[in-house]
């Protein structure tokens, strides 16, 4: 009576061990799974033509060069492949501070296009400026160079901001 | 004595098995357990688009004003298209089934849309180059805008 008291005494006491045993595994298993990351979408390409333009009063003189579109919004991991197109009647030029992407001189007309094509590995806010100083004498940029801004927003949607 | 110790190995068991129990709960769950995302009350939009036209070397150039349309799943666009160019065109976002009719010179037309997949969508013109009926224009390919609809 008494042996086979402690014989189930010890295989009582086994089973317990190896489910604690068992517990133990699972919740650190539970604990060492990563948790899954947020699906990152899949990049795209966006094509796009960028115009060097002017704006005034209709048949008057240009008052004011602007880039189209003023903003451009990426996620991050998108190409971008960009047609600059200077429409003005001033050398022009394109340059994204920040991504190393600029354009050549670009004269007026549709002959004075450039295709560039850059991935947004980057998050953030970039200026995209004419790099060409204004210069009347050899109708390089326009007098209100400074003013020629745009900016490309690269947001980063993997980490849901 | 005995007796006692046997009462010691039934109680270890019976916290082995509630042991066992949470943590079979805990694995199933794994990586489950994410923060609550922060709720935020979808934003109607109500914006008007037009065909923008630049000229200049004496060529004139075409475009969707805006070019870029952000918005986050959820949001709701009520969008007013207009055509304020001497030629008709025709948007269509084709990601989102969305298309106007043909926008004859001068005229406009409204559409409405809940953002409801998040992604990259071109829009375009599609109304072919047609200069017989004054159906868009030579650079009709370049009229591309894209909508973005983050998560």
């Amino acid at each position: 009576m008494d042996g086979s008291r402690s014989v189930r005494s010890s295989i009582l006491a086994g089973a317990t061990v190896v489910i604690a045993l068992v517990a133990t595994a699972l919740s650190l298993l539970a604990l060492a799974v990563p948790v899954p990351a947020r699906s990152v979408p899949a990049p795209v390409t966006i094509d796009l033509s960028l115009l060097i333009t002017s704006s005034g009063a209709i048949g008057g003189e240009a008052r004011s060069h602007l880039f189209d579109p003023q903003m451009m919004v990426v996620r991050r991991g998108d190409t971008v492949r960009l047609r600059v197109m200077n429409q003005s009647f001033f050398r022009h030029a394109l340059a994204i501070a920040g991504y190393g992407v600029r354009t050549g001189e670009l004269t007026g007309g549709p002959q004075g296009s450039e295709l560039v094509t850059f991935t947004a590995d980057k998050p953030g806010i970039f200026e995209y400026r004419c790099y060409l100083p204004h210069d009347p004498a050899t109708a390089t940029c326009a007098p209100d160079h400074d003013r020629m801004v745009g900016h490309l927003v690269v947001v980063d949607v993997g980490s849901g901001r | 004595m005995e007796q006692r110790s046997d009462r010691v190995v039934y109680y270890a068991l019976a916290v082995a098995v509630i042991a066992l129990i949470i943590s079979m709960t805990a694995y199933a769950a794994r990586g489950k357990a994410q923060p609550a995302p922060t709720l935020r009350s979808p934003a109607m939009m109500t914006l008007s688009m037009v065909v923008a036209t630049f000229t200049g070397q004496g060529m004139a150039a075409h475009r969707w004003y805006p070019t870029m349309l952000v918005l986050r799943e959820g949001d709701t666009v009520d969008l007013a298209v207009a055509n304020p160019d001497r030629y008709a065109h025709r948007l269509e976002i084709a990601g989102y089934n969305l298309r106007t009719g043909r926008l004859a010179a001068g005229s406009s037309e409204r559409v409405r849309f809940i953002a409801d997949r998040s992604g990259v969508f071109a829009y375009q013109c599609v109304l072919p180059h047609d200069p017989a009926k004054g159906d868009c224009t030579p650079d009709h390919q370049e009229m591309l805008g894209y909508l973005i609809v983050t998560e």
